[in-house]
């Protein structure tokens, strides 16, 4: 029972950091952010399993993170605005050619970051060459090129 | 299924059905809390109650206890400690009336574990099943 109630504290605190923290966290890392996710690993681990590390609590801890996960999906799968809240909805950054900068700043995005985009995915090399720079839920920029849309 | 066994509590640490369990009692002289379901290197611990003082109080552990587990500290700390074919007896310098006495040990083997505590004067038996 204490390992369940450890399992869903950690899993659903987890959830709100890294919803607070933003989609451009895991997305780039750099290697302060790669250590930075150690140690929360580490420090989870610790968290989770306490002295505890009997197979019998690996089981439950196991199952208990996938129940949570499942039940989560189903319920986002069932309720459109819970899956907003949980997941965030793609954020638009540019819009024709021009930057969207209150959106932007509240994503921690800069000109670099869609222009890299740009580059990357559709050989873009102007700003104005952009038709929408979105910010997908998972954290990367999908770039849609003026003269597609 | 699986969370709903844990959830009652039948994996160990507690839960909605099973949790800290006593036996003996006031009358017996001796009581003991103890969970009926522990897990193999998990930190627990047996809480004793004498109920009777006795002028040179002890406590004996049977043979299969100290055999599956591997007693980490016993407290208040025993002033002697003596064994023979079955038991381990542990003697205290002096114990009131209610004095509790704490056993904290890790399971080393995954069994039935069948313990058998004694003051002296009267023994409980206990049964706990060790989870992997």
């Amino acid at each position: 029972m204490e390992t369940i109630v450890r399992g869903l504290v950690i899993y659903f605190f987890l959830l709100i950091v890294f919803r607070i923290s933003g989609k451009r966290t895991l997305h780039e890392v750099t290697t302060f952010d790669f250590v930075l996710l150690i140690i929360i690993a580490e420090t989870t681990e610790q968290a989770l399993l306490s002295d505890d590390h009997s197979i019998t609590n690996s089981l439950v801890l196991i199952v208990t993170l996938v129940f949570a996960d499942v039940t989560l999906s189903i319920f986002k799968q069932y309720s459109k605005k819970a899956g907003k809240i949980l997941d965030g909805t793609p954020t638009i950054l540019v819009a024709d050619g021009n930057l969207l900068k209150n959106k932007m700043d509240k994503a921690r995005v800069d000109k670099e970051d869609i222009m890299e985009a740009a580059r990357k995915l559709q050989g873009l090399e102007t700003m104005s060459q952009i038709k929408y720079a979105i910010l997908e839920i998972d954290g990367s920029i999908s770039i849609v090129p003026k003269g597609k849309a | 299924m699986f969370l709903i066994i844990a959830v009652l509590g039948y994996f160990g640490q507690g839960g909605l059905l099973v949790g800290h369990e006593k036996a003996g009692g006031p009358a017996a002289g001796l009581e003991v809390e103890y969970e009926p379901y522990i897990r193999k290197g998990t930190p627990t611990k047996l809480t004793l109650t004498y109920h009777k003082q006795s002028p040179q109080p002890e406590l004996r552990i049977n043979k299969t206890f100290i055999y599956s587990t591997h007693l980490e500290q016993i407290v208040p700390e025993p002033s002697g400690a003596s064994a023979d074919e079955t038991s381990v007896t542990y003697t205290f310098d002096a114990l009131g009336k209610g004095a509790v006495v704490v056993l904290y040990f890790k399971p080393e083997k995954i069994r039935d574990l069948h313990t058998i505590l004694s003051d002296g004067s009267s023994s409980v038996t206990l049964e706990q099943f060790v989870h992997p």
